[in-house]
């Protein structure tokens, strides 16, 4: 074996092992995503505000949707339904999940328990290209002359299937870049859970670990055990499009007796639900860390908070029929589910008390990543509380398909899932890139997504109480939506504005990576292993297998002098 | 970069068997968890259909179903027969067992397809009836899982014959197998006989 190890550029930055480069790539797949499906959200809001008219320049004109049979420039009804189904499928699937599971689970999993790499680097690798496979299939669907799939971003039955459903491959296509993205993810739980089990470092036991690992352990568990479901219902989907089945088929149109459209529904929601808590698990993990790190004092009830979020997991499962309520299913069913439902808010209060623990008399810093981690509190908390009225059955049936229930998976999935995501790479950038990202461009580009966006996001559940139903083409034309149009149109200008400051942010992450100040090794003060390595992180990581003897929040110890915190390696002097 | 410590680290990741079984073991995991969920999903709409088979199948393609099942179980015997064979240390008795659950494996393959021959010749094809989307859903899934399990005994065989054969190997591609052989008696309980 030879000592110099010459990688080429192939191998170093395409087909890398190395579990800090897949983590990149899954970082600039993630934020082109992001930027692609964000636009989409903007075309969306054009639609809602300025139906039938001509795109203006900054949303690209008439080089969008030349051809299309309402006028070139103009969204018509079908492409709405596109852009709607394609806009919940790219940020979901495409956006939120490679940055905060692919790319943060990457990153910090091996680094944050002390290990030289992913235990597995092949499939790790294989994994991204999957991904990256799934994408192109994706991306190919947009050519189809019938264009993509528009279905909604959960494809029910029959809008789904050929059989009384929308024309054209764009939900084969759909089906089959779902199925690969589905494989990519599992093939990273495999990794994230055994590299978990297997390679923590000497001392680092399960209670030692970081809230961050913690959180992409549960999520990887969550994703070995529901995006198989998931597959199945994709496998019977594909086959009634592209097979000639009818399991999904029902009624009058059917021409092979016995299909079931609801059971789509069953195996769909049986995945989705704990999909909420896939994305948002890491997220609650970062923000739980983070909270820790900006108010410089252990984080509170730290055993608490990783037993409730074990307890989420495990009841994120029994609970899917909360999303049919409205499917007549028995009322004993239904009132079991609504229990079940309910009881996920007992742990959840508790780890949020134990976020407001953390900051209490804590020595606040409000930086860039704080910021947004607080943000979390605020949009989770808001985001939570409106789901307790989509779980009583009471208020769901009047709720149910409106912008109310709009709203409040925005708050959850996108606010919170997205806002985690953006503390994380303000606070993890220097340690990727060893340089900083612009503190006051992150500091607008904080305030000018907080604000609009819970302008957008709260007024959605107004639009919805007052009775605007999600899949609305043009709420102009109904007498009961005049009273809130004018509140549709602010909803719209306020969501450009959001828009406009996530150019800001993608050239803050260019303009940084080139020209950002040098990182220190330890620009946070943080306790974590991460941020004992130097920059450039090398292949293998530490330099000696760390023996860990702290828990992962060591800030302010009392017989600490000449600085506020303890790496998890580092014994404290005597 | 200087990466002359490169080598080492990479190698620094533990090559223990308990490590690929966990792995190995998620993996599985994961699919049985896929084939419950397609299982669970023909209940239901088993359930929902009253009458599920008005209509019998050929006797041919009905010995055929016998005959693979009896080929699957005994390619997983030779199969667990050649672990015995590794762990006495009796490599080469090892790779004829191998070599035999591979072609029994083929077999088992070439059968299903003769199977779906005389079954679409006699008129049960996908879009006839639920039972017969059913069938070829998991009977295809199935083959499609075969075909994977056919290159892993490949794989197996080729480590075998290069003398880079670890215990590990045997037991990974024993567990797919195995678990093969196990989806298959489901189906052929739950979706042939009952
Ligand atoms: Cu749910």
């Amino acid at each position: 074996m030879s000592n110099s190890h010459e990688q080429s550029f192939w191998s170093k930055y395409i087909f890398s092992l190395d579990h800090k480069v897949i983590g990149k790539q899954f970082l600039w797949l993630g934020i082109f995503f992001l930027l692609f499906g964000g636009f989409q959200a903007m075309l969306i809001r054009w639609s809602l505000s300025n139906n039938m008219e001509p795109l203006p320049w900054w949303l690209l004109g008439d080089f969008l949707y030349q051809s299309s049979p309402v006028g070139a420039g103009i969204i018509g009804p079908d492409a709405y339904n596109q852009l709607f189904t394609m806009h919940g499928t790219i940020m979901i699937f495409w956006a939120i999940t490679p940055i905060l599971i692919g790319a943060f689970g990457n990153f910090c999993i091996p680094l944050q328990i002390g290990a030289p790499d992913m235990v597995f680097p092949k499939l790790n690798m294989i994994s991204f290209w999957t991904m990256f496979l799934a994408s192109v299939v994706l991306l190919f669907s947009y050519l189809l002359p019938e264009g993509t799939a528009a279905g909604g971003w959960t494809s029910y039955p029959p809008l789904s299937t050929p059989v009384g459903g929308i024309p054209g491959q764009g939900q084969t296509m759909w089906t089959l870049a779902l199925t690969l993205a589905g494989t990519s993810t599992l093939m990273g739980a495999i990794n994230y859970i055994t590299t978990i089990v297997r390679l923590r470092a000497p001392g680092m036991d399960y209670f030692k670990m970081p809230l961050t690992t913690w959180g992409l352990f549960l999520t990887s568990i969550l994703n070995a055990l529901f995006v198989p479901i998931i597959a199945a219902g994709l496998i019977i989907l594909l086959l009634d499009n592209i097979a000639g089945t009818q399991f999904l088929v029902a009624g009058s149109k059917a021409t092979i007796p016995g299909g079931d459209p609801l059971l789509y529904q069953h195996v769909f929601w049986i995945f989705g639900h704990p999909e909420v808590y896939i994305l948002i698990l890491p997220a609650w993990g970062i923000v739980s860390d983070l909270l820790s790190v900006f108010a410089r004092k252990p984080a509170f009830g730290y055993k608490v908070t990783a037993i409730c979020m074990c307890t989420i997991t495990a009841l994120s499962g029994v609970v899917w029929g909360h999303h049919m309520y409205t499917t007549g299913m028995s009322p004993l069913l239904g009132k079991t589910f609504m229990f079940l439902t309910l009881l996920i808010s007992i742990p959840s209060s508790i780890f949020f008390l134990n976020w407001l623990g953390t900051l209490w008399k804590g020595a606040l810093k409000f930086d860039v990543p704080m910021l947004f981690a607080m943000s979390v509190m605020w949009v989770f908390g808001l985001g939570g509380l409106t789901g307790l009225y989509n779980a009583t059955i009471t208020s769901d049936i009047y709720l149910h398909d409106t912008y109310f229930v709009v709203g409040h998976f925005h708050y959850t999935m996108a606010a919170s899932v997205l806002f985690g995501g953006f503390a994380a790479i303000y606070f993890w950038f220097p340690k990727m890139f060893g340089r900083d990202l612009d503190p006051t461009m992150g500091k607008i580009h904080f305030w000018g997504s907080f604000i609009p966006l819970n302008l957008v996001f709260f007024n959605m559940m107004v639009m919805g109480y007052a009775g605007h139903h999600r899949r609305i083409f043009d709420p102009s034309e109904f007498e009961f939506l005049k009273p809130v149009l004018g509140l549709n149109d602010f909803m719209t200008t306020s969501a450009f504005i959001l828009g406009a400051v996530q150019v800001l942010f993608a050239f803050n992450f260019v303009w940084s990576l080139v020209k950002g100040k040098l990182a220190e090794k330890n620009p946070w003060g943080a306790a974590t292993l991460e941020w004992t390595v130097d920059h450039p992180i090398p292949h293998g990581n530490f330099s000696a297998t760390p023996q860990v003897v702290n828990g992962p929040h060591e800030y302010s110890h009392p017989s600490l002098k000449d600085k506020d915190w303890l790496a998890q390696s580092e014994p404290l002097p005597s | 970069m200087s990466s002359g410590t490169l080598v080492k680290k990479t190698a620094q990741l533990p090559e223990d068997n308990f490590t690929s079984y966990l792995g190995m073991i998620i993996g599985v995991g994961s699919f049985a968890m896929l084939f419950i969920a397609l299982f669970a999903s023909y209940g239901v709409l088993r359930i929902r259909a009253g009458v599920w088979m008005g209509y019998t199948i050929g006797t041919l393609p009905l010995i055929l179903l016998w005959v693979n099942t009896v080929i699957i179980c005994s390619s997983s015997y030779i199969l667990f027969k050649s672990g015995k064979s590794i762990k006495a240390g009796n490599l080469n008795t090892a790779r004829k067992y191998v070599f035999a659950t591979l072609c029994f494996g083929a077999g088992f393959l070439l059968m299903q397809i003769i199977l779906w021959n005389t079954l679409i010749a006699e008129g049960f094809i996908i879009s006839a009836h639920q039972a017969g989307s059913v069938f070829y859903m998991l009977s295809g899934l199935h083959g499609l899982h075969v075909l994977g399990g056919l290159a892993a005994l490949m794989w197996l065989l080729l480590k075998l014959t290069q003398n880079k054969f670890k215990e590990k190997h045997g037991v990974m591609v024993g567990m797919f197998w195995h678990f093969l052989t196990v989806v298959w008696i489901a189906f052929f309980i739950l979706v042939v006989i009952v």
